[in-house]
């Protein structure tokens, strides 16, 4: 199913596209077949490294080469991009739009949306109300800041963004009220998702 | 690396030795870990641009939520720049390059609103930090910036050791940005009691008063 998908994006011009998951499975288009044990590599290499640094999401990587450039969106445990070659007439953002694309039909493909456990419709209050209590002034423009700076929007707020949010938060505060007080607000916001 | 210092939209750099991934140096209000991102990047571009015969990387570019960072190999090492996502990375270093060819210093006026808070910071950091100590506070005014500061981010930055505006910031947003500047104030005072105790941090805020009359 996925083959498939990548090859009708070849037709679309994403000549080189791939799917490629953190368990080590790789699929790619028919022209970058020959390829598919360097992409494979190259996607270990982005997965540990996003895994050392650990503490950020990254959505996604543009690597370009005098050559040959990588585009890649990424997603908790997958990324899907394409490997291209440097031309004149080249436009970045008419590949990102194909990537973009590529990424939503696989992703109906495998019924697969990003983490769709739904949340308490006042969670987002909830953890408001407990970042009041441990920043009492500071608090609301940090959240705000937080909300903007992960790029978060509370109408479609899901597991994975509370997560995020959270860990966020807890180490604005930290910086604010010390570090154990930080963590101790972090479990308190942690413990609204159990 | 002053050009950065004084370029406007960027929110932090980072400068890394290829040799040993070692951070050199690390500057501005950035709250993600832009040290590491450059270093761990630019040495997995290294394996990858081999591996894919990608040629000589041009640059890295990494989004994540608002933000970009942008990596380039600088002077035999590799640059990280946070910017703001909207930004293009080729656009950027196009406009690193001609900056660091000789930089002229941007003219234009700030509301007043806005340059006496400015103003007020610098005073807070100088009393707070004195001559021995002012690196210590200029790193809690980055703390405060990264995450108190919000939108007024790419417009502010430590030059020469005082915060100042790089760009004239937009109208529209006068009162938010009065507001995060305010916000960095109390968080500055906020340190100076944990820091000092309360009877030393409030003359020293005294004096802050004193010296902006």
């Amino acid at each position: 199913m996925e083959q498939n998908i990548l090859n009708a994006f070849e037709e679309k011009g994403l000549v080189c596209s791939f799917v490629a998951s953190k368990s080590g499975k790789t699929d790619v288009s028919v022209t970058g077949e020959p390829l598919k044990n360097k992409i494979s590599q190259m996607a270990t290499v982005i997965f540990e490294t996003i895994g050392v640094i650990g503490e950020i999401k990254i959505d996604t990587i543009e690597m370009i080469g005098e050559s040959k450039g990588l585009l890649m969106e990424l997603e908790e445990k997958n990324f899907v991009g394409g490997l291209f070659n440097q031309a004149e007439n080249l436009t970045l953002a008419n590949l990102w739009a194909r990537i973009s694309e590529l990424k939503d039909q696989l992703t109906a493909a495998a019924s697969r949306k990003r983490s769709e456990i739904k949340l308490e419709a006042n969670v987002l209050d909830k953890i408001r109300a407990i970042v009041g209590d441990y920043l009492g002034d500071f608090s609301e423009r940090i959240y705000q800041n937080q909300l903007k700076k992960q790029n978060i929007k509370p109408e479609e707020f899901h597991d994975e963004d509370a997560h995020i949010l959270i860990f966020g938060l807890g180490k604005a505060a930290g910086m604010i009220i010390g570090p154990t007080k930080g963590r101790e607000m972090t479990n308190k916001l942690l413990a609204l998702l159990k | 690396m002053e050009t950065l210092d004084k370029l406007p939209g960027i929110i932090g750099y980072a400068l890394i030795n290829p040799e040993d991934g070692s951070i050199e140096e690390l500057k501005g209000s950035s709250s993600a870990p832009i040290g590491d991102l450059t270093a761990f990047f630019s040495s997995a571009s290294d394996a990858i641009k081999s591996n894919l015969s990608l040629g000589t990387i041009k640059y890295i570019s990494l989004c994540y939520g608002a933000h970009r960072l942008v990596v380039f190999p600088h002077e035999a090492k590799y640059l990280g720049v946070e910017i703001e996502k909207d930004n293009d990375p080729v656009e950027f270093i196009k406009k690193f390059r001609l900056a660091i060819t000789g930089i002229t210093k941007p003219k234009f006026v700030i509301p007043r609103s806005m340059s006496s808070k400015i103003k007020q910071i610098n005073v807070v950091v100088e009393e707070f930090g004195g001559q021995e100590n002012k690196s210590h506070w200029l790193q809690l005014l980055n703390q405060g910036l990264g995450i108190l500061g919000g939108d007024i981010l790419p417009y502010v930055g430590i030059v020469e050791g005082e915060l100042a505006f790089k760009t004239k910031p937009p109208e529209d947003k006068e009162d938010e940005f009065i507001q995060g500047l305010r916000a960095i104030i109390d968080f500055l005072a906020k340190k100076a009691v944990e820091e000092m105790g309360s009877s030393q941090a409030r003359a020293k805020i005294h004096a802050v008063i004193e010296k902006m009359r």
